[in-house]
């Protein structure tokens, strides 16, 4: 029974299972290629920005470090407030001197854009490679009520 | 066995359909998932948040030193007037306090004067900041306490200060403008922030262009602002509508045109002390597309409303005869 039935159906299954695959075969060829040509590569920027929060927080930090003077304690940002606000050159100097003891890198802070104490000319422009923090903090000028900007500059690490 | 064969037939033809219904759906969901990134780096918006937390750090940093200098400035001036802020009860004499006449007793109230005295200070210190706007008269509950022969004063916010997660200027669109000469292109910027969208960009070369082939140089004094900034302008101008130039109110109207990257403050000086030649100026941006604000000299718009209405006449006939065609400005 069986044998008779093989031989009469053995082509057209035969040629429907080959045609199936074959089939088969081409669906996964086109989606194969479909797949692999329509994925387009794209690209997205990463940069490492964490040393500039780092540097915001050190500098916030660092203007309400409290300095002990002879006469009062005060902040940093307080001691640059004076700063700003000195006529006398001496007086100035002695301030500068504090500033100095605490921070000695007089390429780090900028008061105002410029480098501190008379270290001479303007600050060098901001590299690639340097984290940059802002802070305003009020101060007094000839005109009364003024705000000052500190800068805070590090060299970033890493790329 | 044949109905059995003709199962078997349906069955491979029915793989090979099915196979082919999940590849086609497998390709549409890959397709619809490649959305593109967005031009700022992968993180700008958290970078964002964080840069939004320390700018309230170093505004409350401000906030916490104005009040340290104007509680002693405030001492002082209220010392200038025997204690008394605004009015003298008893009166004066020769210029100074009187704390009795011929009728009353008038002594101070110090806590009251000096919680006065001290609002008005703070706010002349919060309006010179500049990276984000503090409320102003936000101190008015202090409590000043006496301590070991010291005062103490203790002054709680009634609101809280907001500062807004704004998106960077490279996300808006804005073009940087801060490579443009006044030897090459005619026209220069000395602004703070000197951008602007693509096509004002690309209209200001048009108009520098022009400049430069008078012999002169544009100088853009203003360009893009963020918000905190053009509310505090805002806010200067209706504290002193007579000595501030008109300021949108970014709160009220979303389309400012500055914060949109549309708008220059511009002139033939680097300094805003007037326009000088104004209907020269006029007829420069005018050229290259741009349309004045009527009343503020300095002030052109490109890409804005008012800008598109009075390009759009530039088509039209008998255009000579409309007054706002020909008088190059609105408003």
């Amino acid at each position: 029974m069986l044998r008779k039935m093989n031989k009469k159906a053995f082509i057209p299954s035969v040629l429907s299972d080959i045609y199936s695959f074959l089939v088969f075969v081409l669906i996964i060829l086109v989606f194969f290629f479909l797949f692999e040509f329509s994925a387009k590569p794209q690209t997205a920027d990463i940069s490492g920005r964490n040393d500039e929060l780092n540097a915001n927080m050190m500098l916030v930090n660092f203007l309400k470090t409290n300095i002990e003077t002879e006469k009062e304690n005060i902040t940093v940002s307080e001691l640059i407030t004076k700063y700003k606000s000195e006529e006398n050159e001496d007086d100035k100097k002695l301030i500068c001197d504090k500033l100095n003891e605490i921070d000695k890198n007089p390429h780090a802070l900028l008061i105002d854009g410029n480098m501190r104490c008379g270290s001479g000319g303007e600050a060098s422009p901001i590299g690639k490679k340097e984290a940059i923090a802002l802070a305003t903090i009020p101060s007094y000028g000839k005109t009364g009520r003024e705000t000052t900007k500190v800068q805070l500059k590090l060299i970033k690490f890493g790329s | 066995m044949r109905k059995l064969k003709k199962k078997s037939n349906v069955l491979s033809i029915l793989s090979v359909v099915l196979c082919l219904l999940v590849l086609i759906a497998a390709f549409v969901i890959l397709i619809r998932k490649t959305g593109k990134f967005s031009r700022d780096p992968l993180g700008s918006r958290q970078m964002t948040l964080l840069e939004t937390y320390q700018r309230g750090e170093n505004a409350l940093l401000y906030i916490d030193l104005s009040a340290k200098y104007e509680a002693a400035q405030s001492a002082y001036d209220l010392a200038q007037n025997g204690g008394f802020y605004e009015e003298f009860p008893c009166g004066t004499f020769d210029g100074f306090a009187l704390w009795n006449n011929k009728t009353a007793e008038c002594h101070p109230d110090y806590k009251k004067n000096f919680a006065a005295q001290f609002t008005e200070n703070v706010n002349l210190r919060f309006i010179l900041y500049e990276d984000s706007v503090i409320p102003l008269d936000n101190y008015n509950n202090l409590v000043l306490a006496e301590k070991e022969n010291k005062l103490e004063i203790i002054g709680g916010a009634e609101n809280p200060m907001k500062i807004l997660v704004e998106k960077s200027e490279k996300s808006k669109g804005f073009i940087s403008i801060r490579d443009l000469t006044c030897k090459r292109d005619g026209v220069t910027c000395v602004d703070g922030e000197c951008s602007l969208t693509n096509d004002a960009r690309a209209a200001l070369i048009d108009a520098g262009t022009i400049a430069k082939n008078d012999g002169k140089c544009l100088y853009v004094t203003s360009s893009s602002r963020n918000i905190a900034l053009q509310r505090k302008l805002y806010a200067a101008y209706v504290a002193n509508p007579d000595e501030n130039p008109l300021a949108c109110n970014p709160d009220r109207l979303k389309k400012c045109p500055h914060v949109q990257g549309m708008a220059v403050d511009i002139g033939f000086s680097p300094h805003v002390t007037g326009c000088g030649n104004k209907e020269g100026l006029r007829k420069i941006m005018n050229g290259a597309g741009w349309v004045n604000l009527c009343s503020e000299c300095w002030h052109f718009e490109f890409g804005t409303d008012a800008q598109k209405e009075w390009a759009d006449l530039e088509n039209t006939e008998n255009k000579e005869n409309v007054e706002f065609y020909k008088r190059g400005c609105y408003g």
